[in-house]
Protein backbone atom coordinates (compact mmCIF):
# COMPACT_ATOMS: atom_id res chain seq x y z
CA UNK A 1 0.00 0.00 0.00
CA UNK A 2 1.43 3.32 -0.78
CA UNK A 3 -0.70 5.37 1.59
CA UNK A 4 0.37 7.32 5.03
CA UNK A 5 -2.25 6.38 7.42
CA UNK A 6 -2.71 10.25 8.71
CA UNK A 7 -3.67 11.61 5.30
CA UNK A 8 -7.51 12.21 4.87
CA UNK A 9 -8.22 10.27 2.05
CA UNK A 10 -8.64 11.73 -1.86
CA UNK A 11 -11.54 12.47 -3.72
CA UNK A 12 -12.02 11.06 -6.64
CA UNK A 13 -9.29 11.87 -9.97
CA UNK A 14 -10.28 15.31 -11.66
CA UNK A 15 -12.07 16.79 -8.77
CA UNK A 16 -9.91 19.30 -6.28
CA UNK A 17 -9.54 18.33 -2.99
CA UNK A 18 -10.50 21.33 -0.59
CA UNK A 19 -7.62 21.78 1.62
CA UNK A 20 -7.67 20.07 4.71
CA UNK A 21 -10.04 21.57 7.62
CA UNK A 22 -8.31 23.04 10.55
CA UNK A 23 -10.46 20.30 12.60
CA UNK A 24 -8.42 17.52 10.42
CA UNK A 25 -4.89 19.21 10.44
CA UNK A 26 -3.96 20.97 13.57
CA UNK A 27 -1.24 22.96 11.47
CA UNK A 28 0.28 25.85 12.59
CA UNK A 29 0.25 27.05 9.33
CA UNK A 30 -3.21 26.82 7.53
CA UNK A 31 -3.08 25.18 3.78
CA UNK A 32 -2.37 28.07 1.00
CA UNK A 33 -5.48 28.89 -0.50
CA UNK A 34 -5.74 27.03 -3.91
CA UNK A 35 -3.08 24.77 -2.78
CA UNK A 36 -5.12 21.21 -3.63
CA UNK A 37 -3.49 17.82 -2.93
CA UNK A 38 -5.24 16.30 -5.81
CA UNK A 39 -4.39 13.89 -8.98
CA UNK A 40 -2.66 15.30 -11.98
CA UNK A 41 -4.83 16.30 -14.94
CA UNK A 42 -2.59 14.99 -17.99
CA UNK A 43 0.31 12.71 -18.66
CA UNK A 44 3.58 13.34 -16.35
CA UNK A 45 5.30 14.03 -19.35
CA UNK A 46 7.51 17.67 -19.27
CA UNK A 47 4.38 19.87 -20.89
CA UNK A 48 2.26 18.70 -18.07
CA UNK A 49 4.87 18.57 -15.02
CA UNK A 50 5.49 22.12 -15.92
CA UNK A 51 1.64 23.80 -16.23
CA UNK A 52 1.27 21.38 -13.18
CA UNK A 53 4.11 23.03 -11.36
CA UNK A 54 3.06 26.41 -12.20
CA UNK A 55 -0.87 26.23 -11.95
CA UNK A 56 -1.44 23.29 -9.56
CA UNK A 57 1.45 21.97 -7.56
CA UNK A 58 -0.33 19.91 -5.30
CA UNK A 59 -1.10 18.07 -8.18
CA UNK A 60 2.43 17.38 -8.54
CA UNK A 61 3.21 16.46 -4.96
CA UNK A 62 -0.15 13.39 -5.06
CA UNK A 63 2.01 11.85 -7.60
CA UNK A 64 4.89 11.49 -4.87
CA UNK A 65 2.25 10.50 -2.27
CA UNK A 66 -0.28 8.63 -3.43
CA UNK A 67 -0.28 8.45 -7.47
CA UNK A 68 1.21 5.89 -9.73
CA UNK A 69 3.26 7.78 -12.18
CA UNK A 70 6.33 9.05 -9.64
CA UNK A 71 8.86 7.51 -11.68
CA UNK A 72 7.59 9.26 -15.07
CA UNK A 73 7.05 12.77 -13.30
CA UNK A 74 10.16 12.30 -11.40
CA UNK A 75 12.33 11.91 -14.84
CA UNK A 76 10.46 14.94 -16.38
CA UNK A 77 11.29 16.98 -12.95
CA UNK A 78 14.94 15.91 -13.43
CA UNK A 79 15.05 17.56 -17.18
CA UNK A 80 13.55 20.74 -16.24
CA UNK A 81 15.99 21.02 -13.49
CA UNK A 82 18.85 20.28 -15.61
CA UNK A 83 17.19 22.21 -18.89
CA UNK A 84 16.52 25.06 -16.45
CA UNK A 85 20.05 25.69 -15.13
CA UNK A 86 22.19 25.07 -18.04
CA UNK A 87 19.75 27.93 -19.57
CA UNK A 88 20.49 30.28 -16.76
CA UNK A 89 24.27 29.20 -17.02
CA UNK A 90 24.51 29.42 -20.57
CA UNK A 91 23.10 33.06 -20.24
CA UNK A 92 24.86 34.37 -17.95
CA UNK A 93 28.35 33.97 -18.91
CA UNK A 94 30.59 35.59 -21.30
CA UNK A 95 31.39 33.89 -23.80
CA UNK A 96 35.35 35.41 -24.14
CA UNK A 97 36.02 33.47 -21.11
CA UNK A 98 37.38 30.11 -22.34
CA UNK A 99 36.07 27.01 -20.88
CA UNK A 100 33.14 29.01 -18.90
CA UNK A 101 30.65 28.75 -21.92
CA UNK A 102 30.51 24.89 -20.20
CA UNK A 103 31.95 24.91 -17.49
CA UNK A 104 29.23 27.41 -15.53
CA UNK A 105 25.99 25.41 -16.50
CA UNK A 106 28.19 21.88 -15.51
CA UNK A 107 29.12 23.73 -11.98
CA UNK A 108 25.31 25.20 -11.27
CA UNK A 109 23.89 21.61 -12.12
CA UNK A 110 26.63 19.76 -10.32
CA UNK A 111 26.56 22.20 -7.17
CA UNK A 112 22.31 21.82 -6.77
CA UNK A 113 22.38 18.30 -6.99
CA UNK A 114 25.28 17.97 -4.51
CA UNK A 115 23.55 20.56 -2.62
CA UNK A 116 20.25 18.12 -2.78
CA UNK A 117 22.11 15.25 -2.36
CA UNK A 118 23.40 16.68 0.93
CA UNK A 119 20.33 18.10 2.49
CA UNK A 120 18.20 15.19 0.93
CA UNK A 121 18.39 13.32 4.65
CA UNK A 122 18.26 16.07 7.05
CA UNK A 123 14.93 17.11 4.94
CA UNK A 124 13.13 13.63 5.69
CA UNK A 125 14.41 14.04 9.32
CA UNK A 126 13.69 17.64 9.83
CA UNK A 127 9.76 16.58 7.66
CA UNK A 128 9.28 14.35 10.54
CA UNK A 129 10.12 17.01 13.45
CA UNK A 130 7.45 18.56 11.49
CA UNK A 131 5.28 16.42 12.17
CA UNK A 132 5.23 15.23 8.64
CA UNK A 133 4.27 11.52 8.26
CA UNK A 134 5.91 10.93 5.10
CA UNK A 135 7.89 8.32 3.24
CA UNK A 136 11.56 8.88 2.12
CA UNK A 137 10.01 8.36 -1.16
CA UNK A 138 7.89 11.56 -0.91
CA UNK A 139 9.67 13.70 0.47
CA UNK A 140 11.99 13.20 -2.49
CA UNK A 141 9.60 13.90 -4.63
CA UNK A 142 8.84 17.28 -2.48
CA UNK A 143 12.56 18.20 -3.17
CA UNK A 144 12.43 17.68 -6.56
CA UNK A 145 9.52 19.72 -7.33
CA UNK A 146 11.02 22.36 -5.49
CA UNK A 147 13.88 22.31 -7.56
CA UNK A 148 12.13 21.69 -10.66
CA UNK A 149 10.04 24.85 -10.16
CA UNK A 150 12.85 27.28 -9.41
CA UNK A 151 14.39 25.55 -12.63
CA UNK A 152 11.89 26.28 -14.43
CA UNK A 153 11.58 30.00 -12.92
CA UNK A 154 15.21 30.03 -13.83
CA UNK A 155 14.48 29.20 -17.28
CA UNK A 156 12.07 31.89 -17.60
CA UNK A 157 14.52 34.44 -16.03
CA UNK A 158 17.20 33.34 -18.75
CA UNK A 159 16.38 36.64 -21.13
CA UNK A 160 16.41 38.73 -18.63
CA UNK A 161 19.65 37.34 -17.27
CA UNK A 162 21.43 37.63 -20.79
CA UNK A 163 20.29 41.08 -21.03
CA UNK A 164 22.14 42.22 -17.90
CA UNK A 165 25.12 39.73 -18.67
CA UNK A 166 25.75 41.39 -22.07
CA UNK A 167 25.67 44.74 -20.96
CA UNK A 168 27.91 44.54 -18.39
CA UNK A 169 31.42 43.87 -18.20
CA UNK A 170 31.49 44.14 -14.08
CA UNK A 171 31.61 40.43 -12.69
CA UNK A 172 30.48 41.68 -8.88
CA UNK A 173 27.24 43.23 -10.71
CA UNK A 174 26.80 39.77 -12.50
CA UNK A 175 26.99 38.32 -9.58
CA UNK A 176 24.85 40.02 -7.42
CA UNK A 177 22.23 39.77 -10.97
CA UNK A 178 22.76 36.05 -10.22
CA UNK A 179 22.22 35.57 -6.39
CA UNK A 180 19.16 37.76 -7.08
CA UNK A 181 17.62 35.32 -9.61
CA UNK A 182 18.41 32.34 -7.67
CA UNK A 183 16.88 33.62 -4.52
CA UNK A 184 13.84 34.74 -6.18
CA UNK A 185 13.44 31.06 -7.59
CA UNK A 186 14.32 29.22 -4.57
CA UNK A 187 12.10 31.23 -2.44
CA UNK A 188 8.92 30.43 -4.84
CA UNK A 189 10.32 26.72 -4.96
CA UNK A 190 10.52 26.66 -1.05
CA UNK A 191 7.20 28.46 -0.96
CA UNK A 192 6.05 24.80 -2.61
CA UNK A 193 8.13 22.71 -0.27
CA UNK A 194 6.28 24.80 2.72
CA UNK A 195 3.03 24.26 1.12
CA UNK A 196 3.21 20.70 0.28
CA UNK A 197 4.20 20.31 3.56
CA UNK A 198 1.16 22.45 4.85
CA UNK A 199 -1.09 20.44 2.90
CA UNK A 200 0.19 17.33 3.62
CA UNK A 201 -0.46 17.73 7.51
CA UNK A 202 2.66 19.59 8.75
CA UNK A 203 2.19 20.21 12.54
CA UNK A 204 5.02 22.89 13.23
CA UNK A 205 6.69 24.91 10.35
CA UNK A 206 9.77 25.49 12.84
CA UNK A 207 11.93 22.46 12.11
CA UNK A 208 11.76 23.09 8.01
CA UNK A 209 12.12 26.32 7.55
CA UNK A 210 15.34 25.78 9.83
CA UNK A 211 16.11 23.13 7.02
CA UNK A 212 15.18 25.60 4.41
CA UNK A 213 17.64 28.00 5.89
CA UNK A 214 20.47 25.23 5.66
CA UNK A 215 20.07 24.98 2.29
CA UNK A 216 20.20 27.82 1.17
CA UNK A 217 23.36 28.40 2.69
CA UNK A 218 24.47 25.24 1.00
CA UNK A 219 23.55 26.42 -2.56
CA UNK A 220 25.66 29.83 -1.35
CA UNK A 221 28.49 27.77 -0.56
CA UNK A 222 28.17 25.63 -3.07
CA UNK A 223 28.89 29.15 -5.46
CA UNK A 224 32.11 29.35 -3.60
CA UNK A 225 33.39 25.88 -3.66
CA UNK A 226 32.71 25.42 -7.19
CA UNK A 227 33.96 29.36 -8.08
CA UNK A 228 34.42 30.76 -10.44
CA UNK A 229 31.24 30.66 -11.94
CA UNK A 230 31.75 34.00 -14.06
CA UNK A 231 34.71 35.19 -15.71
CA UNK A 232 38.41 33.94 -16.63
CA UNK A 233 39.56 30.83 -14.55
CA UNK A 234 42.57 28.93 -14.62
CA UNK A 235 41.80 25.97 -13.39
CA UNK A 236 38.16 24.08 -13.49
CA UNK A 237 37.95 24.15 -9.27
CA UNK A 238 39.68 26.16 -7.09
CA UNK A 239 42.40 25.50 -5.62
CA UNK A 240 42.33 27.26 -1.97
CA UNK A 241 38.81 26.84 0.43
CA UNK A 242 37.18 29.84 1.49
CA UNK A 243 33.56 30.53 3.15
CA UNK A 244 31.22 32.40 0.79
CA UNK A 245 30.88 35.27 2.70
CA UNK A 246 34.73 35.96 2.31
CA UNK A 247 34.42 35.26 -1.47
CA UNK A 248 31.68 37.55 -1.79
CA UNK A 249 33.11 40.38 0.22
CA UNK A 250 36.53 39.96 -1.82
CA UNK A 251 34.90 40.18 -5.22
CA UNK A 252 32.76 43.43 -4.12
CA UNK A 253 36.18 45.08 -2.88
CA UNK A 254 37.61 44.24 -6.69
CA UNK A 255 37.88 46.87 -9.00
CA UNK A 256 35.17 46.57 -11.42
CA UNK B 1 -12.20 38.61 -41.66
CA UNK B 2 -9.07 39.41 -39.65
CA UNK B 3 -8.93 43.34 -41.19
CA UNK B 4 -12.70 43.92 -39.71
CA UNK B 5 -11.64 42.39 -36.61
CA UNK B 6 -8.51 44.43 -36.38
CA UNK B 7 -10.28 47.79 -37.70
CA UNK B 8 -13.10 47.24 -34.37
CA UNK B 9 -10.50 46.33 -32.23
CA UNK B 10 -8.75 49.64 -33.25
CA UNK B 11 -12.06 52.00 -32.72
CA UNK B 12 -12.50 50.34 -29.10
CA UNK B 13 -8.50 50.96 -28.04
CA UNK B 14 -10.03 54.01 -26.44
CA UNK B 15 -12.01 51.80 -23.55
CA UNK B 16 -8.24 51.28 -22.50
CA UNK B 17 -7.94 55.13 -21.26
CA UNK B 18 -11.55 54.96 -19.96
CA UNK B 19 -10.34 52.31 -17.82
CA UNK B 20 -14.38 50.90 -17.66
CA UNK B 21 -13.76 47.20 -16.20
CA UNK B 22 -16.54 45.11 -18.14
CA UNK B 23 -15.05 46.04 -21.00
CA UNK B 24 -11.37 45.93 -20.13
CA UNK B 25 -12.22 42.37 -18.79
CA UNK B 26 -13.81 40.96 -22.10
CA UNK B 27 -10.69 42.31 -23.47
CA UNK B 28 -8.59 40.13 -21.00
CA UNK B 29 -10.61 36.96 -20.96
CA UNK B 30 -10.20 36.98 -25.07
CA UNK B 31 -6.97 38.26 -26.14
CA UNK B 32 -7.81 37.78 -29.83
CA UNK B 33 -4.91 38.24 -32.12
CA UNK B 34 -6.61 41.37 -33.33
CA UNK B 35 -6.73 43.08 -30.02
CA UNK B 36 -3.56 41.97 -29.61
CA UNK B 37 -2.16 43.44 -32.76
CA UNK B 38 -4.68 46.82 -31.66
CA UNK B 39 -2.22 47.04 -29.19
CA UNK B 40 0.81 46.56 -30.59
CA UNK B 41 -0.33 49.36 -33.19
CA UNK B 42 -1.13 51.32 -30.17
CA UNK B 43 2.24 51.33 -28.96
CA UNK B 44 4.25 51.67 -32.38
CA UNK B 45 2.16 54.61 -33.46
CA UNK B 46 1.56 56.30 -29.97
CA UNK B 47 6.00 55.72 -29.04
CA UNK B 48 6.87 56.60 -32.38
CA UNK B 49 5.21 59.95 -32.04
CA UNK B 50 5.80 60.71 -28.35
CA UNK B 51 9.88 59.67 -29.76
CA UNK B 52 10.40 61.99 -32.33
CA UNK B 53 9.23 65.08 -29.74
CA UNK B 54 11.70 63.56 -27.04
CA UNK B 55 14.57 63.42 -29.87
CA UNK B 56 13.60 66.88 -31.74
CA UNK B 57 14.75 69.60 -30.00
CA UNK B 58 18.53 68.02 -30.00
CA UNK B 59 18.15 67.13 -33.80
CA UNK B 60 15.43 66.36 -36.11
CA UNK B 61 17.42 62.74 -36.81
CA UNK B 62 17.59 62.33 -33.08
CA UNK B 63 13.67 62.71 -33.33
CA UNK B 64 13.42 60.16 -35.94
CA UNK B 65 16.35 57.94 -34.30
CA UNK B 66 13.85 57.88 -30.90
CA UNK B 67 11.03 57.30 -32.96
CA UNK B 68 11.93 54.06 -33.91
CA UNK B 69 14.07 53.77 -30.77
CA UNK B 70 10.83 53.96 -28.11
CA UNK B 71 8.73 51.62 -29.15
CA UNK B 72 11.39 49.44 -29.78
CA UNK B 73 12.10 49.68 -26.27
CA UNK B 74 8.66 48.99 -25.01
CA UNK B 75 8.37 45.88 -27.83
CA UNK B 76 12.19 44.42 -25.99
CA UNK B 77 10.79 45.18 -22.77
CA UNK B 78 8.16 43.02 -23.25
CA UNK B 79 9.77 40.05 -24.72
CA UNK B 80 13.00 39.85 -22.40
CA UNK B 81 9.82 39.44 -19.69
CA UNK B 82 7.68 38.05 -21.42
CA UNK B 83 8.24 34.54 -20.17
CA UNK B 84 9.04 35.16 -16.24
CA UNK B 85 5.76 37.62 -15.80
CA UNK B 86 3.63 34.52 -17.48
CA UNK B 87 4.93 32.19 -15.32
CA UNK B 88 4.70 34.64 -12.07
CA UNK B 89 1.00 35.34 -13.33
CA UNK B 90 0.21 31.30 -12.97
CA UNK B 91 3.09 30.66 -9.75
CA UNK B 92 1.12 33.48 -7.91
CA UNK B 93 -1.99 31.95 -8.20
CA UNK B 94 -4.11 34.93 -11.04
CA UNK B 95 -5.37 32.07 -12.91
CA UNK B 96 -4.11 33.86 -16.54
CA UNK B 97 -2.41 32.02 -18.88
CA UNK B 98 0.89 33.39 -20.81
CA UNK B 99 -1.81 34.98 -23.41
CA UNK B 100 -4.46 37.00 -21.27
CA UNK B 101 -0.69 38.32 -19.20
CA UNK B 102 0.72 39.28 -22.93
CA UNK B 103 -2.77 40.82 -23.48
CA UNK B 104 -2.85 42.27 -19.74
CA UNK B 105 0.89 43.87 -20.13
CA UNK B 106 -0.08 45.00 -24.11
CA UNK B 107 -3.09 46.63 -22.85
CA UNK B 108 -1.36 48.33 -20.29
CA UNK B 109 1.96 49.81 -22.53
CA UNK B 110 -1.09 51.06 -25.19
CA UNK B 111 -2.71 52.82 -22.80
CA UNK B 112 1.05 54.24 -21.59
CA UNK B 113 1.73 55.00 -25.80
CA UNK B 114 -2.41 56.20 -26.42
CA UNK B 115 -1.33 58.70 -23.47
CA UNK B 116 2.07 59.86 -24.17
CA UNK B 117 1.33 59.82 -28.23
CA UNK B 118 -1.68 61.87 -27.62
CA UNK B 119 0.27 64.58 -25.70
CA UNK B 120 3.11 64.64 -28.55
CA UNK B 121 1.74 67.45 -30.30
CA UNK B 122 1.81 69.45 -27.02
CA UNK B 123 5.35 68.37 -26.31
CA UNK B 124 6.19 69.30 -30.49
CA UNK B 125 4.69 72.49 -29.50
CA UNK B 126 6.93 73.33 -26.93
CA UNK B 127 10.09 72.40 -28.85
CA UNK B 128 8.90 74.69 -31.37
CA UNK B 129 8.76 77.62 -29.41
CA UNK B 130 12.20 76.98 -27.25
CA UNK B 131 15.53 78.01 -28.03
CA UNK B 132 17.78 75.63 -30.04
CA UNK B 133 20.86 74.26 -28.56
CA UNK B 134 23.98 76.14 -28.67
CA UNK B 135 21.32 79.47 -29.11
CA UNK B 136 20.92 82.20 -26.36
CA UNK B 137 19.11 80.39 -23.46
CA UNK B 138 19.24 77.33 -24.98
CA UNK B 139 20.12 75.48 -21.75
CA UNK B 140 16.95 76.47 -20.06
CA UNK B 141 15.24 74.94 -22.84
CA UNK B 142 17.25 71.79 -22.38
CA UNK B 143 16.29 71.61 -18.69
CA UNK B 144 12.36 72.94 -19.16
CA UNK B 145 11.52 69.94 -22.14
CA UNK B 146 13.74 67.71 -20.09
CA UNK B 147 11.38 68.15 -17.14
CA UNK B 148 8.48 68.53 -19.26
CA UNK B 149 9.62 65.00 -20.53
CA UNK B 150 9.79 63.42 -17.24
CA UNK B 151 6.90 65.12 -16.25
CA UNK B 152 4.89 63.50 -18.87
CA UNK B 153 6.58 59.97 -18.51
CA UNK B 154 5.03 60.00 -15.17
CA UNK B 155 1.56 61.09 -15.41
CA UNK B 156 1.30 58.26 -18.49
CA UNK B 157 3.15 55.43 -16.48
CA UNK B 158 1.04 56.43 -13.41
CA UNK B 159 -2.06 56.76 -15.29
CA UNK B 160 -2.01 53.61 -17.41
CA UNK B 161 -1.20 51.54 -14.25
CA UNK B 162 -4.30 53.20 -12.49
CA UNK B 163 -6.57 52.05 -15.59
CA UNK B 164 -4.82 48.78 -15.36
CA UNK B 165 -4.95 47.43 -11.75
CA UNK B 166 -8.83 47.11 -11.04
CA UNK B 167 -9.35 45.17 -14.80
CA UNK B 168 -6.40 42.65 -13.41
CA UNK B 169 -7.96 42.79 -10.05
CA UNK B 170 -11.73 41.60 -11.72
CA UNK B 171 -9.77 38.97 -13.74
CA UNK B 172 -7.79 37.12 -11.36
CA UNK B 173 -8.68 34.62 -8.71
CA UNK B 174 -8.70 36.66 -5.45
CA UNK B 175 -7.13 40.23 -4.83
CA UNK B 176 -4.30 39.13 -2.99
CA UNK B 177 -2.95 37.24 -6.01
CA UNK B 178 -4.12 40.43 -8.36
CA UNK B 179 -1.65 42.69 -5.55
CA UNK B 180 1.24 40.25 -6.13
CA UNK B 181 1.07 40.17 -9.72
CA UNK B 182 1.06 43.83 -10.54
CA UNK B 183 3.74 44.39 -7.64
CA UNK B 184 5.68 41.66 -9.60
CA UNK B 185 5.33 42.86 -12.92
CA UNK B 186 6.05 46.36 -11.96
CA UNK B 187 9.61 45.62 -10.49
CA UNK B 188 10.66 43.06 -13.36
CA UNK B 189 9.62 46.08 -15.85
CA UNK B 190 11.36 48.78 -14.22
CA UNK B 191 14.11 46.50 -13.57
CA UNK B 192 14.21 45.43 -17.08
CA UNK B 193 13.15 48.48 -18.80
CA UNK B 194 15.47 50.81 -16.74
CA UNK B 195 18.28 48.85 -18.25
CA UNK B 196 16.71 48.53 -21.83
CA UNK B 197 16.71 52.33 -22.03
CA UNK B 198 20.47 52.42 -21.07
CA UNK B 199 21.48 50.20 -23.48
CA UNK B 200 19.47 52.39 -26.46
CA UNK B 201 20.27 55.57 -25.07
CA UNK B 202 20.39 58.29 -25.96
CA UNK B 203 17.05 59.42 -25.99
CA UNK B 204 17.24 62.87 -24.98
CA UNK B 205 20.29 63.85 -26.53
CA UNK B 206 22.73 65.73 -24.61
CA UNK B 207 23.88 69.34 -26.33
CA UNK B 208 27.28 68.39 -26.35
CA UNK B 209 27.37 65.10 -27.75
CA UNK B 210 26.91 64.11 -31.30
CA UNK B 211 24.07 62.47 -32.56
CA UNK B 212 23.62 59.23 -32.26
CA UNK B 213 21.82 55.79 -32.68
CA UNK B 214 23.54 54.32 -29.95
CA UNK B 215 26.22 54.65 -27.98
CA UNK B 216 29.65 53.31 -29.01
CA UNK B 217 29.92 51.98 -25.56
CA UNK B 218 26.02 50.92 -25.31
CA UNK B 219 27.31 47.08 -23.90
CA UNK B 220 30.03 48.47 -21.59
CA UNK B 221 27.82 49.12 -18.43
CA UNK B 222 24.63 48.74 -16.64
CA UNK B 223 21.97 51.29 -15.47
CA UNK B 224 22.34 49.98 -11.66
CA UNK B 225 26.15 50.17 -12.18
CA UNK B 226 26.06 53.94 -13.49
CA UNK B 227 23.37 54.92 -10.49
CA UNK B 228 25.83 53.51 -7.56
CA UNK B 229 28.96 55.64 -9.48
CA UNK B 230 27.17 58.58 -9.20
CA UNK B 231 25.63 57.96 -5.74
CA UNK B 232 29.41 57.06 -3.73
CA UNK B 233 30.87 60.31 -6.41
CA UNK B 234 28.21 62.33 -4.81
CA UNK B 235 28.49 60.93 -1.51
CA UNK B 236 32.23 60.96 -1.57
CA UNK B 237 32.57 65.13 -2.46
Amino acid sequence: MNEDPARPPLPPPGEPTAAPAPSQTPAEDPVPRGFFVSPMAGGPGLGPAMEALLKHPGSAIHEFTDGTRAGPLSRSLLWIVLAGLALFGIAAVDFTHGIQWWATPLKLIGGLFLAALLCLPSLYIFSCLSGLEIRFKTSLGLLLSALALSGLLLAGFTPVVWVFSQSSDSLPFMGAVMILVWSISLFFGLKLLSASAAALGMKQKLHLRLWMGIFILVTFQMSCALRPLLGHADTFLPTGKKFFMQHWAEQLGRQP
Amino acid sequence: MLSKNFRQAVRALPVLCQGRVEHLRDWLEQPTGARLAACAAAILLGGAAYGFTLGLWRAPLMGGFVAIKLPFLIVLTLLTNGLINGMFAQVLGSGLSFRQTLMALMMSFATFALITGALSPIALAAVWNAPAPGEPGGSTAYRTILLTHVVIIAFSGITAHQRFFPVLRAVSATPSAAGLVFTTWLAGNLLVGAQLSWNLRPFFGQPGRPVQFLRSDWNHSSFYESVWHNLTFLLSH
